[in-house]
């Protein structure tokens, strides 16, 4: 039987990978979010 | 000539007298706890817009005992009683009757009970009033810092964790041990839903336990703040305010985004992540009509009817189960904990940036929206008035909300299979 600690750090553990896969999600989706964003800047800034 | 009992006709008191000690004190126990939450919520020390219905709930339901006619108890009882068998209870609700054709009586009977059917004991209450969360957050504090606030929301769950060995130790089931250990989340929709999907049958002391506390978190957390934080580290400024400007296209792409993965990753939790999303896609884009309904009336309704609920689930009979003493401690120290657990993560961030983060934000983590943030805020305040806090950790507390509920399927989906 799984001792109930053992249990705790098993969720414990689910938990950080998952909150810090989202976490990581979000970051990638701002970084992509903000290239967007900027590459009209950049086109400007060339003249284009 | 009518031949009847002058105790027949105040049946309230009648039915204190011929119950048992421990019923009797329960219900005088109960009427008074009422009052004293009416006080605490006039007051404004306990949260009003729960506090006073469930205040009134509470001694009404405690009060209002009689003599049930046989048909009725035996809806309410599920079982066929002797004749001239006299049965106490209310005409408020029966929450443990489970068989349709009983239930379809008490539904005619009790007033409340077409409310406690159709939207507590499946949880769609829970959602309405995640979904009223949804409408207040900004989670533009969640996309400015998405590591950090996420962090921190981990470390406030410490409670979280560590409460359910401790109730595993104390006896407690561990359907009913992962229940309680959800207080430590400080969510109270959250735990509602845990311990309906889990332990149905302690599910009513559980969620009271849990509302009851969420109301103490606004005056016992300051006290915590203050003896774990000395106040040179309370005033620490925030070098950069945390404003930083997030469009509402990228909050709707979050949302989009998290929701998928969330509900692709826990089915079990998805009506609580679409609740929660559906609020705060609402509210990005900016469907006025929507925002006041939702933030309006669902939300505020759906708060009234909890705490009036809440209230009518506490009679004496239903709730002085041999359990509540150690779900009473239990809840307390989850709440402690993530406290904890929160500074302590605020601490962390403090060493890792040399001193240029205030570890009070780390409490702002615990998810009671936006309670624990404001809480923060105040603190701060007292000692450093020039000291912004609030954007740093209304960041962490977002991210509460989503470990919590990350954690809440975790412990819906693990715990039935532990053997």
């Amino acid at each position: 039987m799984t001792s109930p600690w053992s249990f705790a750090l098993i969720v414990y553990l689910f938990a950080i990978v998952i909150s810090f896969f989202v976490a990581g999600i979000i970051k990638l989706m701002m970084l992509v979010m903000h290239i967007n964003k900027k590459r009209p800047l950049k086109n400007m800034k060339a003249g284009k | 000539m009518i031949n009847f009992n002058i105790m027949d006709l105040f049946q309230g008191i009648s039915t204190m007298m011929q119950s048992p000690s421990n019923i009797v004190f329960g219900r005088i126990g109960l009427i008074l706890l009422g009052m004293l939450l009416i006080y605490l919520g006039k007051k404004e020390i306990l949260e009003p817009l729960l506090m006073i219905p469930m205040g009134l709930g509470m001694i009404a339901i405690n009060a209002g005992v009689l003599f049930l006619d046989p048909v009725t108890a035996s809806a309410v009882f599920e079982k066929s009683m002797a004749v001239g068998q006299k049965a106490q209870g209310t005409i408020f609700l029966a929450p443990l009757v489970q068989d349709p054709h009983n239930l379809m009586y008490i539904l005619q009977v009790d007033f409340l009970q077409p409310i406690y059917t159709f939207t507590f004991s499946n949880g769609l209450i829970a959602c309405l009033v995640f979904m009223g969360i949804g409408i207040l957050l900004d989670v533009s504090y969640l996309l400015a810092r998405p590591f950090i606030s996420m962090f921190l929301a981990l470390c406030a769950e410490f409670g979280t964790i560590m409460v359910f060995p401790i109730a595993i130790a104390l006896g407690l089931h561990p359907n009913a041990a992962a229940s309680i250990a959800m207080v430590g989340g400080a969510d109270g929709p959250m735990v509602l839903y845990t311990s309906l999907i889990l332990a149905k049958n302690l599910f009513v002391p559980i969620t009271v336990v849990a509302y009851l506390y969420l109301g103490l978190t606004y005056g016992g957390y300051p006290y915590l703040i203050k003896l774990m934080i000395p106040a040179k580290l309370r005033a620490i400024k925030m070098a950069n305010t945390g404003m930083v400007h997030i469009s509402s296209g990228e909050k709707t792409a979050f949302v989009v985004i998290a929701c998928a993965i969330l509900c692709l990753l826990f089915p079990v939790a998805a009506p609580l992540f679409l609740s929660l999303f559906v609020g705060v896609a609402i509210r990005e884009s900016g469907l006025k009509h929507f925002i006041d309904l939702i933030g309006g009336p669902i939300l505020y309704g759906a708060t009234f009817f909890l705490g009036l609920l809440l209230g009518v689930l506490c009679e004496a009979s239903t709730i002085l189960s041999p359990v509540i003493l150690p779900l009473l401690l239990l809840g307390i120290l989850a709440l402690i904990l993530s406290g904890m657990g929160g500074i302590w993560g605020g601490y962390l961030m403090f060493f890792f940036t040399k001193g240029k983060f205030n570890p009070t934000i780390g409490i702002a983590a615990v998810s009671c929206v936006p309670t624990t943030a404001k809480v923060a805020q105040k603190s701060v305040s007292e000692v450093n008035p020039d000291s912004l806090i609030m954007p740093w950790a209304l960041g962490a507390n977002v991210s509460g909300v989503i470990t919590s509920a990350i954690i809440a399927a975790i412990y819906v989906i693990l715990v039935p299979l532990m053997k």
